[in-house]
């Protein structure tokens, strides 16, 4: 009984493990290629000053914009090509997990009758408060 | 050769930072069975109905707002659209639902997974709950302004 509540629960962890591999591993290599390629750095640069608002060096906005655009698991992928301080990643994390995956979860609530423009843009407002907030109030 | 340098060190990167999700989501998704085969989440959200009538919501919207707090908006998408077009929410009641649910959902999965970035976790829960429940209640109070909670407590 508990064995079978135990492999079902390591079959269904290894399908979403094996899902996430192919999101987090190609944008991986997709932002350290950037970053050798010298692109990511024009690329950082361009928002630094949008960024700092939030703390955080311009190149993290390449992952938050994967996060929304792709996933959560994509932006998490990003973010471990860039190297982080504690609280930069606290902030890039709370952000991320904020507002992510619009498409795919804008598309779910709009399918059960809420207003996905609304929300969406409640989850972005919030995402950029949040960050603002942990920068300010970070010990 | 700065091609292949950067492929594998990104193939690596990746890999890791995989196994590091791995390392979390299987316990995760074990301890989902347990509860969902021992009734843990009927119990939760049947206990949980306080919290509908502050944000002005029908008593039932409890059981989708849990499933999408805890299971994620995509994963427990089946339970919440059934939900939403069997009881017949309004619009209002959806976005409001959706406010905090888009917000804070999946809440253990998708706070756990950064811990391998070092970040800190505390943070990043009490900021979605928070906000979350704001901007919630708020939409609420925008949306259903002239609406009354005893409607829906039959």
């Amino acid at each position: 009984m508990l064995i079978d509540l135990l492999l079902t629960g390591l079959y269904k962890g290894m399908i979403s493990v094996l899902r996430l591999a192919k999101v987090v591993i190609p944008s991986t290599i997709f932002v350290v290629l950037l970053q050798t390629l010298g692109i990511l750095q024009p690329i950082g640069d361009i928002f630094a000053p949008l960024m700092k608002i939030v703390g955080l060096p311009g190149q993290a906005a390449v992952a938050f914009a994967i996060g929304i655009f792709a996933s959560i698991y994509a932006g998490i992928g990003a973010m471990a090509a860039l190297s982080l301080t504690v609280k930069e990643a606290t902030i890039l994390s709370a952000m991320i997990a904020m507002c992510h995956s619009a498409f795919m979860e804008t598309a779910v609530i709009t399918e059960a009758g809420g207003s996905g423009l609304l929300i969406f843009t409640l989850r972005f407002i919030g995402a950029v408060l949040v960050g603002g907030l942990i920068h300010i109030f970070w010990m | 050769m700065i091609w292949i340098q950067s492929l594998s060190e990104g193939m690596l990167l990746g890999c890791m930072t995989v196994g590091k999700l791995a390392l979390i989501i299987l316990p995760l998704t074990i301890l989902l069975e347990v509860a969902k085969r021992y009734g843990w989440i009927e119990f939760i959200s049947i206990h949980a109905q306080g919290m509908t009538d502050i944000l002005r919501l029908p008593r039932t919207a409890a059981v989708p707002v849990f499933i999408g707090v805890v299971f994620g908006i995509v994963s427990g998408s089946g339970i919440i659209l059934q939900v939403a077009k069997e009881e017949k929410y309004t619009k209002e009641d959806l976005t409001v639902l959706f406010v905090l649910v888009g917000i804070c959902h999946a809440i253990f999965e998708e706070t756990i997974i950064f811990s391998g970035m070092g970040a800190n976790l505390l943070i990043i829960v009490a900021s979605r709950v928070c906000l979350g429940g704001g901007f919630a209640y708020m939409m609420a109070h925008i949306l259903q302004s002239g609406r009354q909670v005893e409607r829906y407590t039959s």
